[in-house]
């Protein structure tokens, strides 16, 4: 045992201190991901609070573009200029004032221009002589009137004081309208440069600062951008959270632990005394730090989404009666995914919806589910009635570290288990060391099979209970729903039918394939180029062995109803009716299969000594009492394998179904991978597609289970 | 040590260099095409490419599960810029009713698109109340291509364009000849294949339909008397006249029914444009003597056809979404479209690049798919979502009719009622 003391500090120590540093890492990481979020979130706020307000100036000016000279005033018009349909001015204001630079020619222009003569207002936003405006194209009757009018500063000092955050205009890369401090050179070059082709906000700098493009009045070329920066009063995240932990996460880990100790319990023999000990303690601290990290994660995510909602209705409380706008228009001005307006008597679109105002009466904001969806929720109640924004929360979409730290944790405990258990086996430090030097190199194979093969399959056991379409934003939990429906579903359990029928191709391919590699288990000329040609369909692209064959069957002109026609039998339809087409698929997969189940079946066969077939000679033994007293019984374990990898394989036939039939005529050759198929890719029922592939591993599963019972024990060497 | 050091300073320099040099801009454009077509398509991109110094354009043509790959790359938030949606296998319904598209129309005049420029039956199926959701590229309606020499050796003179269904059934028997007496056929009249996108047009010409107005009932559409007269017409010609060879399951073409129509084992094949280039080889060589006509009519109705055609749209999440409509206008351009119509896949959607592609055909077989084109209707699948779906349902129909000899309203109110519940699931999966 003193041998295996430094591994014992190994076994404890390092998985603890590598866990801590993991789960910390994670919730710095976090945090550090989520603020920037929080940021730009408040930038995409900004951006949506210009444009309303550029859409509200565009509203008075409309309103007022019948008579402009009276409106001036109270509209605060720096000039305007009204234009024939020739181009001539009727009018203008100032009158000594110069024309409107509009840089005629220019895409923008023309393309204002053009919408002005479809007799749709439009405004942008410009400087002028130094002075951010909006500037308008307003049709009028018999031509287009063109007002240039003063931002009002009080714009951006009225976002500050609802959101904590400083809101800058720039026109380009050079500041239109701002507080103190000019971000201009903090843009970064690739956001300038870049912004026409960007949709989104970004982060300048460490300083919480962050900057949306601004782009012109039909969101074509972007023309600046809005940059809002985080005073003392903008919303922050709480440093790292220390106290919470996830109680799932929790009980789940200890309930991994506590499995460990009562199976090492039950069964002390499996490991001595203090490696039993060094196992539950090695998993313990890990458990504890990733509990840690789950729960300071999610109040991380949970108070960013709180607080960007909260951002969502500070903004539009700038918003005069927010009440009365559109709910859509609502939930884009506050980011949020929906605004429902809560009162009684107003019926909401989506019933669920409606439902929902009624379960969140109380607190001003939380969480709350809407079909079958959990979702973040702010009540805006300023003014007029009640509006509810909804979202989905930060925490339930930010899972992915968690999910490897799980997996991790899972890996961590079985290779605990290995290690310990192969401590314990090892006499002498040697096969210990070769122990690990064997794991260490089987570690990658691991690795692949845990990431591509249990990763999948549990991902897809999660979706069984979900509807899932990949379009849908919506994914909410379903419960046994799908398992249920595929009870009822006729078509699914037709196509398991075929899938069953399908699999007798592997009896009558082990029955050929062992004729056929008898038969070239000797020494003839010729044997090797026999081999390749039979082994040859089974590495050839079964795409190309399916289209060729389709022709082969063809009723009318195939080749093999001309072949039996020479011998008087046929015509037979073979794909062509739900009679024979399976039956067809089941020859082509025989013909295909021969090639690979003779190999493996040869190579069984030079296994077997050749005293054997001379001793069996020289009793006086036949070749039928040597095949069936000698060849099959010592061929069991080869038997076995080609059965086994046969029987899966069949149960995962689909190549020839979605080439040559796609599952017809009248769902004959329907089986289920296809069905599965159909269902997730061509008619997007994500969730229900994974329960039958459940289904399918489940069927698959319990068939290998029970060969490995009932025909295992008789292959197992004596 | 100093090694490492001295590895890991190069490998951040190096990766530093990269980052400031690299200023391209890269626009992936997905697409289903063939090799010819590839070809093609590079050369209208290169075109776009050579006028945007610093714009780079990746092309990638999909031939398989393409809906599946765009639908999963724009969840992904990895979209490609341009992507062509059709309103048959790669509908564009489901993407447009779930605002995965741009809407274009807000920039026509932006990148010089005239709208009246374009078939309004093409147009039509890319546009919505809101607005337009892609660019046409080109368009196929369904014709008949009779084998003039068959025609000849069968002694049955060429029917006119206003054909009616009575005149195809009776040339359809009259091509279908035993010739040498060993009791099998020679040559037949027609084929008829299972897929629905085929015998949807027959549907219509009949007066009846497979959904309401709204598209979202099949019951009393589906199992109408009218759509029940075409459904017997098409199957009796399987199962009473035996003008067929045999009716095809098959997915993939294996193009044996090309090589029966060229060698004059069957005299009318009704198919799209895309037939036109596969033939067109033998048609210079003077191998074999084809004409096209719209579809025969319904006895005392007007014609109608079906409508299948591709635009180029913009995923709504894409990076560069000015570069991209511009891309997918610069596409969709009379010039490219010319360019298109040199190989002949499908009949350009601008108006004016077609009739000067069927003033400049020296056999004349552009006419009849102008005039179908004056007929033609815009399938299902550009306006019902669930359209992949349903349409897998409907070639049940013909199964059922022809091999299990069940009588047709039984199968298409059948039919009719199991579509209904797919259209009632909208969203429980």
């Amino acid at each position: 045992m003193n041998r295996l003391r430094p591994a014992f500090v190994l076994l404890v120590a390092a998985p603890a201190l590598a866990f801590a540093v993991l789960s910390t890492g994670i919730v710095i990481q976090s945090r550090a991901a989520l603020e920037p979020e929080l940021d730009q979130s408040a930038a995409r706020r900004a951006l949506e609070y210009v444009r309303w307000e550029r859409s509200q100036r565009l509203a008075e000016l409309r309103a007022a573009t019948g008579s402009l000279g009276s409106q001036i005033a109270p509209l605060d018009i720096a000039r305007y200029a009204v234009y024939d349909r020739a181009g001539r001015t009727i009018e203008r204001f100032p009158g000594d004032a110069p024309l409107l630079s509009l840089e005629p020619g220019t895409p923008q222009t023309e393309a204002m221009l053009a919408a002005a003569r479809r007799s749709q207002a439009v405004v942008d936003f410009v400087t002028f002589d130094g002075a951010p405006a909006w500037l308008a194209y307003l049709p009028r009757d018999g031509g287009i009137a063109v007002v240039q009018r003063r931002v009002d500063p009080s714009t951006l000092t009225r976002f500050e004081t609802a959101t904590g955050y400083t809101l800058a205009l720039y026109h380009g890369r050079r500041r239109a309208l701002a507080g103190d401090e000019d971000f201009g050179a903090r843009l970064p070059g690739t956001f300038v440069d870049s912004l026409a082709s960007l949709d989104r906000a970004l982060s300048l700098d460490a300083d919480r600062r962050a900057a949306a493009p601004l782009k012109d009045f039909d969101d074509w070329d972007a023309i600046g951008a809005v940059v809002v920066a985080a005073t003392a009063s903008a919303p922050a995240l709480p440093p790292l959270p220390l106290l919470p932990v996830s109680a799932i996460w929790l009980a789940a880990a200890f309930t991994v632990v506590a499995l460990g100790w009562v199976t090492l319990r039950r069964h002390p023999g499996i490991l001595a005394t203090p490696l039993r000990r060094a196992f539950v303690i090695a998993l313990i601290p890990p458990a504890l730090a990733a509990a840690w990290a789950a729960g300071a994660d999610a109040r991380l995510s949970a108070r960013t989404t709180d607080a960007a909602l909260d951002l969502g209705a500070r903004v539009l409380s700038l918003v005069p009666r927010p009440g009365q706008l559109p709910v859509e228009r609502s939930a884009e001005l506050a980011g949020a995914d929906v605004a429902v307006v809560r009162a009684q008597g107003v019926v909401a679109s989506d019933p669920e919806l409606g439902a929902a105002t009624d379960r969140v009466r109380g607190d001003p904001m939380g969480r709350v589910r809407v079909s079958g969806q959990r979702l973040a929720y702010r009540v805006v109640s300023e003014e007029g009635p009640p509006l509810l924004l909804l979202t989905p929360p930060l925490e339930d979409a930010r899972k992915t570290a968690l999910f490897w730290l799980a997996g991790l944790y899972g890996a961590l405990a079985a290779a605990i288990l290995v290690y310990a258990s192969h401590a314990r086996a090892a006499g002498n430090a040697i096969e210990l060391r070769e122990a690990r030097t064997a794991w260490t190199f089987l570690s990658p194979s691991l690795v692949l099979l845990l990431v591509f093969s249990a990763a999948p399959l549990l991902f897809a056991f999660y979706l069984s209970f979900h509807r899932w379409n990949l379009v849908e934003p919506a994914k909410p939990f379903v419960g046994f729903e799908h398992y249920l429906t595929l009870a009822g579903d006729g078509l699914f359990w037709n196509a398991a039918k075929n899938t069953a029928v399908y699999s007798l191709y592997v009896p009558a391919t082990m029955v050929c394939a062992l004729a056929v590699a008898i038969l070239l288990n000797r020494r003839i000329r010729g044997v090797a180029l026999l081999r390749a040609i039979f082994f040859l369909p089974y590495i050839t692209s079964f795409v190309a062995i399916s289209i060729v064959w389709q022709w082969m069957y063809d009723p009318d002109f195939g080749l093999f109803n001309w072949l039996l026609g020479l011998v008087g039998l046929g015509p037979f339809p073979w794909l062509n009716s739900p009679a024979t087409a399976l039956l067809a698929l089941i020859v082509l997969a025989v013909w295909i299969h021969i090639g690979f189940q003779m190999i493996i079946f040869l190579a069984g066969l030079q296994a077997i000594p050749n005293e054997l077939y001379e001793a069996a000679m020289i009793d006086g033994a036949g070749p039928w009492r040597r095949f069936w007293r000698i060849t099959l019984p010592l061929l069991r374990p080869t038997t076995f394998f080609v059965l086994v990898t046969s029987i899966i394989g069949s149960f995962q036939v689909f190549t020839f179904v979605y080439v040559m039939t796609e599952g017809g005529p009248l769902h004959a050759t329907d089986v289920i991978v296809y069905h599965i198929y159909q269902n997730a890719w061509q008619f997007l029922r994500m969730g229900y597609a994974s329960a039958m592939s459940w289904i399918l591993f489940a069927v698959i599963f319990a068939i290998t289970l029970a060969q490995f019972r009932f025909l295992g024990r008789r292959v197992a060497p004596s | 040590m100093t090694a490492w050091r001295t590895l890991v300073t190069f490998t951040l320099v190096a990766s530093a260099c990269a980052e400031g040099t690299d200023e391209r801009t890269v626009l992936r454009v997905m697409a289903w095409a063939g090799p010819d077509e590839r070809a093609i398509e590079q050369r209208i991109l290169d075109r776009f490419s050579e006028a945007r110094p610093g714009i780079e354009i990746e092309f990638e043509s999909i031939s398989a599960n393409y809906r599946e790959r765009l639908l999963t790359s724009i969840v992904a938030g990895t979209p490609p810029d341009v992507a062509l949606l059709d309103n048959g296998s790669f509908g564009a319904a489901p993407f447009i009713a779930r605002d995965l598209l741009v809407n274009v129309a807000a920039y026509l005049d932006r990148v010089g698109v005239d709208t009246s420029a374009y078939y309004s039956e093409v147009l039509d199926i890319f546009r919505r109340p809101a607005g337009l959701y892609a660019f046409p590229k080109d368009f196929n309606p369904i014709v008949v291509y009779l084998n003039v020499g068959l025609f000849e050796r069968a002694s049955v003179p060429l029917p006119d364009w206003d054909w009616t269904w009575q005149d195809f059934e009776r040339i359809a028997v009259r091509l279908t000849r035993d010739t040498d007496g060993d009791g099998r056929n020679e040559s037949w009249g027609t084929l008829v294949r299972r897929n629905f996108y085929l015998w949807q047009p027959w549907v219509w010409a009949a007066g009846g339909d497979v959904l309401g107005p709204e598209g979202r009932q099949a019951t009393g559409y589906l199992n109408s008397p009218e759509t029940e007269t075409a459904i017997r017409f098409l199957t009796d010609l399987v199962t009473e006249h035996r003008v067929v060879p045999s009716v095809d399951v098959r997915r993939q073409s294996t193009g044996l029914e090309r090589n029966f129509f060229l060698t004059g084992r069957i005299g009318m094949i009704w198919s799209g444009h895309w037939w036109l280039p596969r033939i067109r080889r033998y048609i210079e060589e003077g191998r074999v003597r084809v004409a096209v006509l719209p579809l025969p009519r319904y006895d005392g109705r007007d014609p109608v056809t079906v409508i299948y055609a591709a635009g180029w749209a913009v995923p709504h999440n894409t990076r560069h979404k000015k570069l991209a409509v511009e891309l997918a206008a610069h596409l969709s351009s009379a010039q490219s479209q010319r360019e298109r119509a040199e190989y002949g896949l499908a009949i350009p959607s601008i108006r004016a690049v077609h009739d000067s592609i069927a003033a400049a055909d020296p056999y004349g077989l552009e006419q009849a798919f102008l005039q179908a084109t004056r007929h033609g209707r815009m399938s299902w699948g550009s306006t019902v979502e669930e359209w992949a779906h349903v349409e897998v349902q409907l070639p049940d129909i013909f199964d059922r009719v022809i091999f299990e000899d069940e009588p047709i309203h039984r199968v298409t109110t059948d039919i009719a009622e199991r579509i209904d519940r797919i259209l009632a699931a909208r969203g429980t999966r």
